[in-house]
Order: C-alpha cells, then sequence, then structure tokens
C-alpha cells in the first residue's frame, strides 16, 4: 500500500516536478553565471570585500524559492485532492487514515528536497571555486531558514488546503503567513546559529498539522 | 497524535501572537517617547551641559535647572561650537591660556561608540590587515585576508588559495611571540579612510594580549605585557579581555576600548598602552552603549542604558573632574507600558537591540498579568461549563488560556474546535 500510495503521488506530480527541477537549476546556473560575471568585471578583492564587510552573496535571489517551491508542491499535490473530495477515497483505504495522509507528507517532502538539492550542489561548488570555506559555512547558515522555511510552507499549505471549512483556512492562511514570514528575517553570516534549532524543530512539530486538517476533513466538516 | 497535533497548534499559536500582538499593539500607541538629553562638557564652567527636548521644544541647561540661551549655551562650548563663534566674531582667543585655532581644535576632536549589540554580533572570520606603513599618503586594502584559527593563514583573493610563504612569515611571528590559538578576539578597524592604521588587537586562548601590525610587508606581534613598563605588566597579564574596539583617531592618543574578564571598561592610551580604568556604576557592556568623546581639554564619556544616564568626565591626564547620574524615563514605566505588561503575558522578538545574533528573545509581562490570565481561565472555563463542554479535552486549550492569557483566549475562538 505504501509503495502503491507513493507511485500515486509519482504519477500525479512527476510532469509538474521535472519541470521545477530543470528551472530550478537553470536559474541557480544564472546566479552562477552573475557571479562569474562579477568576477570578470570587477577585482576578487572587490568582489570578497562586498562579502566580508557588507554581506554580499551572490544567491541571495534565490531566497524565496523554497517558500515558492513549497507552496506549489503543496497545492499540486492536495489541490486534486480537495477537488471533488477525492481525499475520501484516500482516506477510505484499509490503512490508517493518519498514516495514509503521512504517506502522502512524505513523498511530497523528499520530492521537495530532491527538487531542491540539485541546484544548491550548483551554487555550492560554484561558491567554493570563488570563495573559501568560510563562504560555504555562510551559505549554509543562510539558506538553512530558507529552506526550513520551504518546508514549513509546504506543510502550511497542505494544513490550509485541506482544511475542510472557508472561516478556518482563513485562519490557517493567516496563522501560516505569520510563521512563515519568521523564516525569511534578514541576518548577516551566522546570525541565524542560535535561532535554528529552535527553528527546525518547529518545522518539524508542523508535520502534524495537516493531520489535523484531514481529521476534520474525513469528519466531513463544512459538507 | 490529535491531542499532539492540537499542542502543536495552540503553542505555534501562542508564538504567534505573542510574537505579533505586541507589535501591534505598540505601532498603534506609537509616540515620540521621552529620551535622554544630548551632554556635553564645559571647558568654561567645569561641567556637564545639556541639551533636553521637553515638549517638542529644546532646552539648554546646566546641572541645576539653570536656562541658557543659544547663543550662551553656544559660548560655553567653543570647542563643540567653534565654527559658529567664529562666523559671529564671539571666538574666545584662547582658553585656559592655550591658545585655540580650527586646525587644533579639530585635531584633538574625537569620538567613539560602543554598543551592546557589538560585543555579541556575527562576522565574517576574514580580516584584511592593512600594511600600516606603506611609505604612501593614503592606506590602502591589502589583496588578501587574515584567517586566524587554529593558525594564521592569508588567503588570497585573486587566487582563493592561501599564500603559503607570507602565512609562514607570520605563522613565525606568531610563534616567536608565544601566541596560544585559537584567538579569541580580534579587533581592528580595516576601513582605509582613517587617519592611520592601527593594526590588530588579539586576545589568545589564554587571555594575554597582542598587538598584531603589518611593517613594510613584515609582521609585528607584541605580546603586550612584555612592551609595557615593568609597574603595568601585572596589571595586563590579569586582564584576560573579552571585547576590544579599535578606532583610530586623528590624535593618536586612545589606541583601543577595552571589557575585561570582569566586565569592566579600560581604556588604552599612549604609545606604553597605559591602562585607564573607567570608574563607572551603571555599565554594563551587555546592556548600554558607551561613548567617548573628546576635545582639547577633557575626556567625555557617557554610558546611556534603558532607564540610567551615568556621565563621566576627565582631564587629559585621565583624572576624574566630573560625576553625574540620571534616571531616565522608560518606555517600560509610561502608562502605555504598564498596560502592555499588565495585558500582555510576555511578548516574543526574534531580534534583540543587545545581540546581532537572532534568537527567542522572550520577555515576561508583569505580575498584574497573572490576574489578567487567571480572569480569562476563569471566563473561559465557566464559558465552557455553561454550554456542558467543559472535559478533560479542554485541557490543552485551558493551558494555553492559563498561560497565554488573552493570547490563549483569542486562539480557542479563531483555531478548530476540539472533537
Amino acid at each position: 500500500m505504501f509503495k502503491a500510495l507513493v507511485y500515486k503521488e509519482w504519477i500525479k506530480l512527476r510532469l509538474y516536478w521535472t519541470l521545477i527541477v530543470v528551472a530550478h537549476l537553470l536559474f541557480c546556473v544564472y546566479l552562477c553565471l552573475q557571479l562569474r560575471h562579477a568576477f570578470k568585471l570587477h577585482d576578487a578583492l572587490a568582489v570578497w570585500s562586498n562579502w566580508v564587510s557588507k554581506g554580499y552573496l551572490f544567491f541571495k535571489p534565490a531566497k524565496n524559492i523554497p517558500l515558492l517551491l513549497g507552496v506549489v508542491l503543496g497545492c499540486l499535490q492536495f489541490f486534486p485532492e480537495i477537488l471533488n473530495k477525492k481525499l475520501r477515497l484516500v482516506l477510505h483505504l484499509p490503512l490508517v487514515e493518519d498514516r495514509a495522509v503521512g504517506v502522502h507528507l512524505l513523498a511530497g517532502l523528499f520530492l521537495f528536497t530532491l527538487a531542491l538539492l540539485p541546484g544548491l550542489a550548483v551554487l555550492a561548488v560554484c561558491g567554493a571555486s570563488y570563495f573559501p570555506w568560510e563562504f560555504l559555512l555562510n551559505f549554509w547558515y543562510i539558506y538553512l531558514p530558507w529552506f526550513l522555511g520551504g518546508y514549513a510552507a509546504y506543510l502550511l499549505t497542505v494544513f490550509t488546503l485541506v482544511e475542510p471549512t472557508w472561516r478556518l483556512r482563513v485562519t490557517c492562511l493567516l496563522l501560516s503567513a505569520a510563521l512563515l514570514k519568521l523564516f525569511y528575517i534578514d541576518s548577516f553570516y551566522d546570525g541565524w546559529r542560535r535561532l535554528l534549532p529552535g527553528m527546525v524543530l518547529l518545522t518539524v512539530a508542523l508535520v502534524l498539522l495537516p493531520l489535523l486538517s484531514s481529521n476534520r476533513f474525513s469528519k466531513g466538516y463544512g459538507s | 497524535m490529535k491531542l499532539l497535533a492540537r499542542l502543536v497548534l495552540l503553542v505555534v499559536g501562542l508564538l504567534l501572537l505573542g510574537h505579533y500582538l505586541p507589535q501591534g499593539y505598540w505601532l498603534l500607541v506609537a509616540k515620540r517617547w521621552p529620551h535622554g538629553p544630548v551632554v556635553f562638557y564645559s571647558c568654561i564652567t567645569k561641567d556637564f551641559l545639556f541639551l533636553r527636548s521637553t515638549n517638542g521644544a529644546m532646552a539648554r541647561m546646566d546641572r541645576n535647572g539653570k536656562t541658557y540661551s543659544r547663543a550662551e549655551f553656544e559660548t560655553l562650548l567653543p570647542l563643540d561650537n567653534w565654527a559658529q563663534l567664529a562666523r559671529d566674531g564671539r571666538m574666545p582667543k584662547s582658553v585656559e591660556g592655550v591658545e585655540l585655532s580650527p586646525g587644533k581644535i579639530r585635531y584633538e576632536r574625537m569620538s567613539m561608540r560602543i554598543r551592546p549589540d557589538m560585543l555579541d554580533t556575527p562576522e565574517v572570520p576574514l580580516h584584511p590587515l592593512l600594511e600600516s606603513e606603506s611609505g604612501r599618503v593614503r592606506l590602502e586594502t591589502p589583496g588578501d585576508f587574515m584567517r586566524l584559527g587554529n593558525g594564521i593563514a592569508f588567503l588570497s583573493a585573486a587566487t582563493n588559495a592561501i599564500e603559503t610563504e607570507k602565512s609562514a612569515r607570520f605563522a613565525k611571528a606568531f610563534a616567536a611571540a608565544r601566541f596560544a590559538f585559537p584567538s579569541t578576539v580580534i579587533a581592528g578597524n580595516p576601513n582605509i579612510l582613517k587617519p592611520y592604521d592601527e593594526g590588530y588587537f588579539l586576545v589568545d586562548a589564554a587571555g594575554a594580549t597582542f598587538h598584531l601590525l603589518q611593517v613594510r610587508g613584515e609582521p609585528v606581534l607584541r605580546r603586550i605585557s612584555e612592551a609595557v613598563p615593568a609597574a603595568a605588566k601585572a596589571q595586563w597579564e590579569s586582564l584576560k579581555p573579552t571585547f576590544v574596539h579599535v578606532q583610530e583617531q586623528e590624535c593618536r592618543e586612545i589606541r583601543a576600548f577595552l571589557v575585561d574578564q570582569n566586565r569592566r571598561p579600560w581604556l588604552v592610551v599612549g604609545k606604553d598602552y597605559r591602562l585607564v580604568p573607567l570608574p563607572l556604576e551603571h555599565y554594563d557592556p551587555a546592556k548600554a552603549s558607551l561613548a567617548v568623546r573628546g576635545d582639547l581639554f577633557n575626556r567625555l564619556i557617557t554610558v546611556n542604558s534603558e532607564d540610567h544616564l551615568e556621565l563621566l568626565a576627565f582631564n587629559r591626564d585621565y583624572a576624574e573632574v566630573g560625576r553625574y547620574n540620571e534616571d531616565l524615563p522608560t518606555r517600560k514605566a509610561s502608562e502605555a507600558g504598564v498596560t502592555a505588561r499588565v495585558l500582555f503575558p510576555f511578548s516574543l522578538e526574534f531580534e534583540d537591540d543587545a545581540s546581532g545574533f537572532m534568537g527567542f528573545y522572550l520577555k515576561a509581562g508583569s505580575l498584574g498579568t497573572l490576574l489578567v490570565s487567571g480572569a480569562c481561565l476563569l471566563g473561559v472555563a465557566g464559558w465552557l461549563a455553561a454550554r456542558k463542554r467543559l472535559s478533560w479535552r479542554r485541557l490543552p486549550d485551558l493551558l494555553a488560556v492559563a498561560v497565554g492569557g488573552i493570547y490563549g483566549v483569542l486562539l480557542i475562538f479563531l483555531l478548530p474546535k476540539t472533537e
């Protein structure tokens, strides 16, 4: 049953997912070309100084991509299930309800991670070829909150979409927006270091929220 | 699982309301809060003078409340207002027998400011080490960056590789000075728009303080306790600074400001690294900002915390010539502040003025908030009981109201009902 559900999700998402991976990769390559361009036009010293003293990071335009991807993937995966209440079929499978939704979430989170990793590898390799290892540490500390924000965006999108009543959907939407804003507070170098463990814990805990919505969905609220 | 999910939702909701509601409140009640005065030390009256903003108007006064007109005030502060006085033909020729000239006044003026977040802030651990005696009129940015970790290395920006020959030369100097890696403090001012280069003050793993300069490409590393007169050696050895601030001034008098292991502030003065203690009574480096301002005759130390102003004036030999303390009105003590601390059981911020690092900065409300939370809890429990919905399944909701007061009440009305 687990394999069958994962395969169903793969069939549903594979075209969009492939397009997303390619688009993300192309965007990351574009950012690398921008960096190369900066090094061609300016002294390496000037680019390094901009990074060390002013916090210039060539990958900053990619800031909102995990957020966007989380929302898009959540919509692509669960919108078809909500239309005509197809999700009920899944919830009536001979599988514990939470586990059935859990498999969907797992598939979504896995595809989210896989979609971003190739592009991130390109950014990391490119960064390492122009900057010392301190830059990679910087990359990690700056990008990780955005990445976590992407996971949170996916989970909160599912939480909102699966909620069966409009009144609470609006509440979920407000809560999601208020929470996601926190993942994207700008910080210099490893300014996020002390907050990261808490944010990781918070993101992990968010996995439970879609289960709350799916439970209300299966109970037939709003219909 | 459902109970756990409900708990997560309540905790997240409480955190978010604790962050956004107080922000919204302060946005609504915002007004121009009274702030501390601008302070001067007059070389004429030999006392502090204050520029205070009261009800939107500026008042110039001394510590006894005697007010002065603008012209009188400027006359009492000739070193701060020399350009205006010169324009009006009111500039004294000399003060205390010292002849005044614009060049001399400008040369002796200095200022530096230490904010609490400067003691706890993230930075890229690569430092440009300027050439201190290049023979050029202006300072120039070096082509490499110094990395001080478990050793010293110089990285060339052009090649993104370690400069092995230069790194080895500096490593030898560090070994000769018995520098114990890793360094705990690296303090310098890599700005090239400054009158000269003081290099870096370093503190090694053993707490010893060093002064590093690059002179014509060669390392000059001094263990300061060995470069000072014998009488000051023990003082430097026991110092173990936790923070050093370097800001080159035209007059080259103050070399650095530092905070020692006991959180006491010091100035490092002159060629022989003389340590001048700042005998401040209300300075907590983690909470208050400190400013050092100097002129031809005096050095004025200003400590500004949220609720207190402390002033200390020195003459040029760093002997105390004046001291002043004043409690400041705070936003927290205002009517809106008291209301906020009763209304909101806590407020959560992710950024703080005292640190460059993000974190969960939680501020608790006053004791009065317990009454509000208690009343909320009773109200909600009563309301549930009246509707015959009070059961053990409501425990997380009631807990949220007990902890979060009005946040909790808002949450149980906004969020999905418990089954």
